[in-house]
């Protein structure tokens, strides 16, 4: 299925949430907790991830995965958490909106 | 501040760009080959694994440009990541953005290449004859040194100084080393057709006056008594010499006899110039050859003088050392006014002054030139940007940002001034080698004249500015770039913005091209004026040419001797006269030839002699009375179309050994008590009881311009070759009048063969008709003219194509507006009137402010025009004119377009 428009940059937020990650192993995160539903291009996520950098929501460093290769790790700046927070209840509201107009259709 | 950041900015994009795309490759890479591991981890093949990770990944080029984007970096062909590579990327980016509207390209590239190389050349010309140094080590500190009598008329003041005086000169406490020079001809043999070369006969210092050593040999060092028979020649005469080194200790053969060649000056050491001595001097413009001469204890006031100051010691002091010296000798004399004082001036300014005011006023016409053509390209830039407005806000949308854009356009600009510069500096290297080429002389080392690193420098520092004005122009048009508002065509705010801007620029162009083109005109109806003069002879159909008669076959007496030998009148008749006679009795006897004569010196053929006089029964004047003194042959008068006015010319009758008469000219003869010459007798030196005969006037001709047409004729004397006891005779001018209607170079074969039949060992020099000599004294003049001129034109070029492109981009913006207009029934004239109304209101404008510049640049003017005044109405009238119609002509193309637009078309565009 097809995402909505910045839900990308949500997910991403929130699999960052909980800790520093790299690339790989965010894309692998989304894809699991999503349970296979989401499964997006896995490299869309790259573009996601550098407008987010160049935005000042997540910064990187240089790290090493679980297989000792080098790698890119993220986190969330404070602003990334903000911003998460916002996205967070604004999806909330969203949801539930479209959630009733659903509801309200099918009964 | 603002646009150094961005240059900064577009640096630091330009060598980040190649971390960045390696990063990306990288980060995709990284993830395609972690995913492949899990998935041979969990069992698959590790072909299959890597396949399976790659489909998973996605599009990867798709991605890879994304991810580009969003580090703002505009996406490119693949394969190429290194800085240098993404450099030429960004480089090809641009050219291709340039080339997409080569029209613009073209006009910037054109106008401004054209302007920046006229300008740079024009500096290398002012840095030549302003600050050359021709050949000089530390030319600051050389100085010329000459005699100056107030009591003389004006153009005379500056004199050569006596031999003493120049003992006197270098005695003087600031002084390091000095040099007495004069010029000297020497006929060489020897070395096919016999030649003139000019000499410069000088006391042995002048190589140390110039702080230059000869390039071979010893030079004058080991000279001891100052006349050994030994030359120096100059670099270009040893090359013509077959420039071999074996020539020193060889020796040539000057006037017949044999001197040793003891030195070589390198290229380019032309010391000292004729531009480095007063005019009044007359010293040929460049020596061929120095010879080493002993200062007498008496003799003529015939040197120049050039000294080099003592490290540290000034002008100043020199020049109060001078005047303490001469008060001195105004003692010793007992007589308390000394009538002459010595002036000192740094040879740089002796040498520029006379040309400082045309250069002055060619480096202001190309400035002007060169400022109408930014004007232009900062209007391109303004056009350029509005049009590519929508471009540039779909790339910021996409995600390059106001800076990506501005770096593309920096791009693109420093591009343009590569190519600008490399341009310029092509055609100021062909057009050096033009002016080397077509100079007139009087501009000092104008033929040195070329491209150097200096003016490279300068023309890509005004490349730069030039385009930068484009930049400032695309630039300021980044402002407010809303892709919703390019989308949707709004575009008339921005667009009305633009219009008043570039109307701007073409007022300030029409101004400055006004400037121009009205100092053209009144340059060039100065030369006309100058064409109008009458010389007081007739030109055409005379040939001249110049013979020197060597020394050793046809002995001369020197001109210190020359009241011996107008006392001593009787024996034989001397050689040089008795050649000459017979020489112009046998070229006259020639069919073609009407009449012909010698004489020295001859109006406008270089050379000056003066003499003060008395005439008999005159009370004693204010002011030295002075005349020209010319040595003529008989027939002189008719051969030049002189009219005489009273009483008879010169005969074959007037010998060495009959009566000394005199021939005066008009004004002269006006200075005689009651204005009657003719029959009185006057003499040579300025009182009665001067040691020279008297000499009876026997004939009164018209005045005759010598050497200036600008300037009123001086008083003249004419005397006879066989009694004229004051110059040498050995060096004269031939003039040959052919027949009716004959070319008088046809007549330059028969003169070549009479002298020939006489004696084949003296050369015949400077063949010219007069006409060519007398065209050569205004020939400044008229070069200055042909530049401005031609500035002027390129000026006006440049500023109908600004216009051009202004209205093309006004209508193209309007088109909608004026196609509603069409539609609603406006007749066509109301629409060109909308079109070319603003424009009008511009070009007027423009040439208000251009009448109030031509006024405030008329004082450059003063003293370069002749004949009419430097601010002149109907000059800056037909300037008007003239910019008008071209402007007009230029803006009717693109507002006749304005009527084609297909209205149903234009109005469903959105």
């Amino acid at each position: 299925m097809d995402l909505l428009p910045g839900t990308l940059d949500l997910l991403i937020l929130r699999t960052l949430d909980d800790g520093r990650l790299h690339g790989y192993a965010i894309a692998r995160r989304i894809e699991r907790q999503s349970g296979d539903e989401l499964a997006v291009e896995q490299g869309s996520l790259y573009p996601a991830l550098y407008r987010l950098e160049r935005g000042g929501l997540v910064k990187s460093r240089p790290g090493r995965s679980e297989t000792g290769r080098r790698v890119k790790t993220y986190t969330l700046t404070p602003a990334g958490r903000k911003r998460l927070a916002e996205e967070v209840e604004s999806w909330d509201r969203f949801a539930a909106a479209v959630g009733r107009v659903v509801r309200g259709y099918a009964r | 501040m603002k646009i150094m950041g961005w240059v900064g900015w577009w640096l630091r994009r330009v060598f980040r760009e190649g971390s960045v795309r390696r990063q990306v490759d990288e980060d995709i890479r990284t993830h395609i080959e972690l995913d492949a591991e899990r998935l041979r981890s969990e069992g698959m093949s590790p072909e299959d694994a890597l396949r399976a990770a790659e489909a998973r990944f996605g599009d990867r080029e798709e991605i890879r440009r994304r991810m580009l984007a969003e580090a703002g970096i505009s996406p490119a062909r693949p394969g190429r990541v290194t800085g240098a590579g993404d450099m030429a990327t960004t480089v090809r980016h641009a050219v291709r953005a340039l080339l997409a509207a080569p029209g613009a390209t073209l006009l910037v590239l054109a106008s401004l290449a054209t302007a920046v190389a006229i300008h740079v050349l024009m500096m290398g010309v002012a840095g030549q004859v302003l600050f050359g140094d021709a050949g000089v080590r530390d030319p600051s500190r050389v100085a010329t040194v000459f005699v100056y009598y107030p009591g003389l008329p004006d153009g005379m003041h500056e004199q050569p100084a006596h031999p003493r005086l120049v003992q006197v000169i270098q005695d003087a406490d600031a002084v390091q080393a000095a040099a007495g020079f004069k010029a000297g001809y020497f006929n060489l043999t020897g070395h096919g057709h016999p030649r003139r070369l000019n000499g410069m006969r000088t006391t042995p210092r002048l190589f140390d006056v110039a702080g230059q050593r000869p390039m071979l040999g010893p030079g004058f060092a080991d000279v001891k008594s100052g006349d050994e028979r030994v030359t120096v020649l100059s670099w270009s005469l040893w090359q013509e010499l077959g420039g071999d080194p074996a020539v020193l200790d060889t020796t040539i053969q000057l006037n017949e006899e044999p001197y040793q060649v003891v030195g070589v000056m390198p290229p380019d050491f032309r010391f000292p110039r004729g531009e480095d001595v007063p005019s009044t001097f007359r010293f040929p413009l460049h020596p061929d050859l120095w010879v080493p001469y002993a200062l007498p204890e008496r003799g003529p006031s015939d040197l120049g003088t050039v000294v080099r100051l003592r490290p540290g010691a000034t002008l100043e002091q020199l020049q109060g050392q001078l005047d303490g010296a001469l008060e001195e000798i105004g003692d010793q004399l007992g007589r308390q006014n000394v009538t002459f004082r010595l002036r000192a001036v740094l040879m740089r300014d002796q040498a520029a002054g006379r040309a400082r005011p045309a250069v002055v006023l060619l480096l202001l016409a190309t400035s002007l030139v060169l400022l109408v053509a930014m004007g232009n390209v900062a209007g391109v830039g303004v056009a350029r940007g509005e049009a590519r407005a929508g471009e540039l806000s779909v790339r910021m949308a996409l995600g390059s940002g106001r800076r990506g854009v501005v770096g593309l356009i920096l791009t693109e600009c420093m591009v343009l001034g590569f190519a600008t510069t490399a341009v310029a500096l092509g055609l100021s290297q062909a057009m050096a080698a033009l002016i080397r080429h077509s100079a007139p002389p009087g501009l000092p080392g104008v033929d040195l004249v070329r491209v150097t690193w200096a003016m490279a420098g300068a023309a890509l520092v005004l490349s730069m500015l030039g385009v930068a004005s484009l930049a400032v122009g695309a630039v300021s048009r980044a402002r407010g770039w809303r892709i919703a508002d390019v989308l949707r065509g709004a575009r008339s705010a921005g667009s009305r913005s633009t219009r008043r801007t570039g109307l701007t620029i073409v007022t300030a162009e029409v101004a400055l091209t006004l400037v121009l083109l009205s100092g053209a005109g009144v340059l060039t109806r100065s030369v006309l004026a100058l064409t109008r003069v009458n010389p007081g002879f007739r030109p055409d159909g005379v040939l001249t040419a110049e013979l020197t008669l060597p020394e050793a076959a046809y002995p001369d007496a020197d001109r210190a001797r020359g009241v011996q030998r107008a006392r001593k009148a009787e024996g034989a008749e001397p050689p040089v006269p008795r050649f000459q006679r017979t020489f112009i009795q046998r070229l006259s006897a020639q069919p073609g030839v009407e009449a012909a004569a010698v004489a020295y010196p001859l109006p406008f053929g270089g050379g000056q002699e003066s003499s003060v006089y008395w005439i008999d029964g005159m009370e004693a004047p204010d002011q030295m009375p002075l005349a020209d003194y010319t040595v003529v042959s008989e027939g002189y008068f008719r051969t030049m179309g002189i009219s005489l006015l009273e009483g008879r010319g010169f005969t074959s009758a007037d010998r060495h050994t009959s009566e000394p008469v005199v021939v005066v000219s008009r004004s002269l003869a006006a200075q005689f008590p009651g204005g009657r010459a003719l029959g009185a007798r006057m003499k040579l030196g300025g009182r009665a009881d001067a040691p020279y005969p008297w000499l009876r006037v026997v004939g009164v001709v018209d005045d005759v311009k010598r050497d200036d047409l600008t300037g009123p004729a001086r008083p003249e004397m004419y005397v006879h070759m066989s009694q004229g006891g004051y110059t040498s005779l050995s060096t004269m001018r031939l003039v040959v009048r052919t027949a009716d209607g004959l070319d008088p170079a046809a007549a330059t074969a028969t003169v070549r063969s009479v002298l020939r039949e006489m004696d084949s060992a003296i050369p015949l020099e400077r063949v010219r008709p007069m006409s060519r000599l007398l065209a050569a004294s205004t020939s400044r003049a008229r070069y200055t003219a042909r530049l401005v001129l031609a500035f002027s034109a390129l000026a006006l070029l440049i500023t109908a194509l600004g216009l051009y492109s202004s209205i093309a981009y006004a209508v193209a913006t309007r088109r909608r507006e004026l196609a509603v207009r069409v539609a609603v029934g406006a007749s066509a004239s109301r629409v060109l009137r909308t079109v070319l109304g603003e424009s009008a209101a511009a070009l007027a404008a423009g040439i208000v402010l251009g009448c109030v510049g031509a006024y405030l640049a008329s004082g450059l003017l003063r003293g370069l025009v002749f004949g009419v005044h430097p601010f002149e109405p109907l000059s800056l009238l037909a300037a008007a004119v003239v910019l008008c119609v071209a402007v007009l002509a230029a803006a009717q193309g693109p507002a006749r377009a304005s009527l084609r637009g297909d209205t149903a078309r234009l109005l469903s565009r959105d």
